[in-house]
């Protein structure tokens, strides 16, 4: 029985390129166990990390005595569901109790976490096998920056482009093949933005779908936390243990689905050509899937940037206040001078935010009486080359993924396609509580094209 | 954005603000902050002109 690195079915498949169905069907009819696919991921990690930095804290260890406890589990006839066995990796903002969490501090260099988020558990009850921690940008607020815990994760796609963030490394863990499924968060487009430029899958639950604690906050109100993977059954699969719900059917096509096509929020300064034509034939695949298509006009997406930029910038002082007193101390500069920024805003401007926030979110539910869900580009460029963040300041890249942090609404980003050899991504954008219409027409979009199964040039 | 009365946030309304908190960053970390506040100050010019105009909207179609 072939228990080595690769997996023979029809073809011979490195275990490493096996989702979470296929793997979960080979080591429940005993032609693979959990510790050798947690092997091949570490042997992955041990190959790729010294050049990718995804991984900040691996740890074998806990991963095989993990993945031992779920084959004894299969062997006693205990099975816990689709992950059981399965390796994913932690984004270092959340914690997991003995594991240094930093949140990509240096401040916090050495932290142990002493709990485990619920969101960890629940994959832990569930069988999943953790692999480690994972690179966030510096307190998940900015980057990619020099002055952080540790050296920025780097785009498998292409090293000297920055992988986005603040999910960089899980990101970068799951597009260079070290782990098939990484938890993030994401305040402003920190899991949907680096899935779109590291070419894989990212979801944004509805707000409060999964729990937050045990997660570091930034912006309590706008923080989400969410998946990353790199197929849309992969993200379903691991949404399902993370909200508690039960897994949905969602391989039904796309007949009678109605997706307005929000094709304005494309026109600003900086947006990329290519990008902008990937998202007409996404919408022209969608349709010919038998998807109906319509045009809607959304909200003023700068009124919307506007009212989650101050929200960001109000609640991410008030997290940090305590940590700002003189020059910032050992806080890397970038999230110092972000976080300072918001002194001298008002608690009339916050409240006028919020207010402005709360009536867009029902223009755009208004939206929703017209479409079943809305589809735009997840970012208006590929990623952006490491060399423009090199002054050590923020560098503003223009994206479509902070309004429905304001509004709460869940949000997916699938691969779209390659502008200049980089990836992009379409996002999907459902009603509140609505994950399994986005999954549906997400997963309708990957089986239509082969964006999905591009694999970046890394040894 | 359009003109409204409240005048652009200025280094000295920063500084000030910074004080309350007990920040004194140094000059290159307050000059990138002051550039970040002054775009959400913009911001916040921006959502005050839409609530205006939302606000005048609501009293025309009340005629």
């Amino acid at each position: 029985m072939p228990k080595a690195d690769t997996f023979h079915s029809n073809a011979i498949v490195p275990l490493t390129e096996l989702s979470i169905t296929d793997a979960g069907a080979a080591i429940r009819d005993g032609s693979l166990t959990a510790k050798a696919l947690t092997r091949a991921y570490l042997d992955m990690i041990d190959r790729r990390n010294p050049a990718i930095r995804a991984f900040v804290q691996p740890d074998a260890d806990r991963a095989l005595a993990a993945a031992a406890r779920a084959d004894a589990d299969f062997a006693a006839g205990s099975d816990r569901g689709a992950l059981q066995g399965i390796p994913f990796a932690v984004k270092d903002l959340i914690d997991v109790a003995g594991a240094t969490v930093t949140f990509g501090a240096k401040d916090n260099a050495g932290r142990i976490a002493g709990r485990t988020a619920t969101a960890v558990q629940r994959m832990l009850d569930a069988g999943a096998v953790p692999l480690g921690m994972v690179a966030t940008y510096d307190l998940a607020i900015v980057g990619p920056s020099i002055d952080g815990a540790y050296p920025p994760a780097r785009n498998p796609w292409n090293i000297d482009h920055i992988t986005g963030g603040s999910s960089s490394g899980s990101a970068a863990a799951v597009a260079s093949g070290m782990a098939p499924v990484a938890l993030g968060t994401d305040t402003g487009g920190s899991v949907r933005s680096p899935a779109a430029y590291c070419g894989i899958v990212g979801l944004k639950p509805t707000f409060d779908a999964v729990p937050m604690d045990g997660v570091q906050p930034l912006a309590p109100s706008l923080d989400h936390l969410g998946a990353l993977a790199r197929t849309v059954q992969d993200v379903a699969q691991v949404f399902a243990v993370l909200s508690g719900t039960a897994p949905r059917d969602f391989t039904r096509g796309l007949a009678g689905v109605r997706i307005g096509y929000a094709r304005d929020w494309n026109e600003a300064e900086g947006a990329s050509r290519g990008v902008c034509d990937l998202l007409d034939d996404a919408v022209a695949t969608l349709s010919l899937e038998g998807a109906g298509i319509a045009l809607v006009t959304l909200p003023d997406i700068a009124l919307m940037e506007a009212a989650g930029a101050v929200i960001i910038h109000a609640e991410m002082l008030e997290t940090y206040a305590g940590n700002i007193a003189g020059a910032g101390g050992g806080m890397g500069r970038m999230a110092y001078q972000s976080i300072i920024a918001g002194a001298a805003l008002t608690g009339e401007d916050v409240a006028l935010a919020r207010s402005v926030g709360a009536r867009l979110k029902g223009e755009i539910d208004r939206v929703f009486d017209r479409c079943d869900l809305i589809v735009m580009a997840t970012t208006l460029t590929p990623a952006p080359p490491v060399s423009d963040f090199a002054e050590g300041r923020a560098v503003w890249t223009p994206m479509r993924t902070l309004p429905f942090n304001v509004t709460g609404h869940p949000a997916l980003s699938v691969p779209m396609g390659f502008v200049d050899g980089l990836p992009v991504g379409l996002q999907i954008v459902g009603r509140h509580g609505a994950e399994a219409d986005i999954l549906r027409v997400g997963a309708a979009f990957e089986a239509a094209t082969d964006h999905a199964v591009q694999r970046p040039p890394i040894a | 954005m359009t003109a409204t009365a409240k005048p652009p946030l200025t280094t000295a309304e920063f500084d000030l603000a910074l004080h309350t908190f007990g920040s004194t960053p140094a000059k290159p970390d307050r000059d990138a902050a002051f550039a970040i506040a002054s775009f959400l100050d913009g911001c916040c010019v921006l959502l005050r002109d839409a609530e205006k105009q939302r606000a005048a909207s609501v009293t025309d179609a009340k005629g």
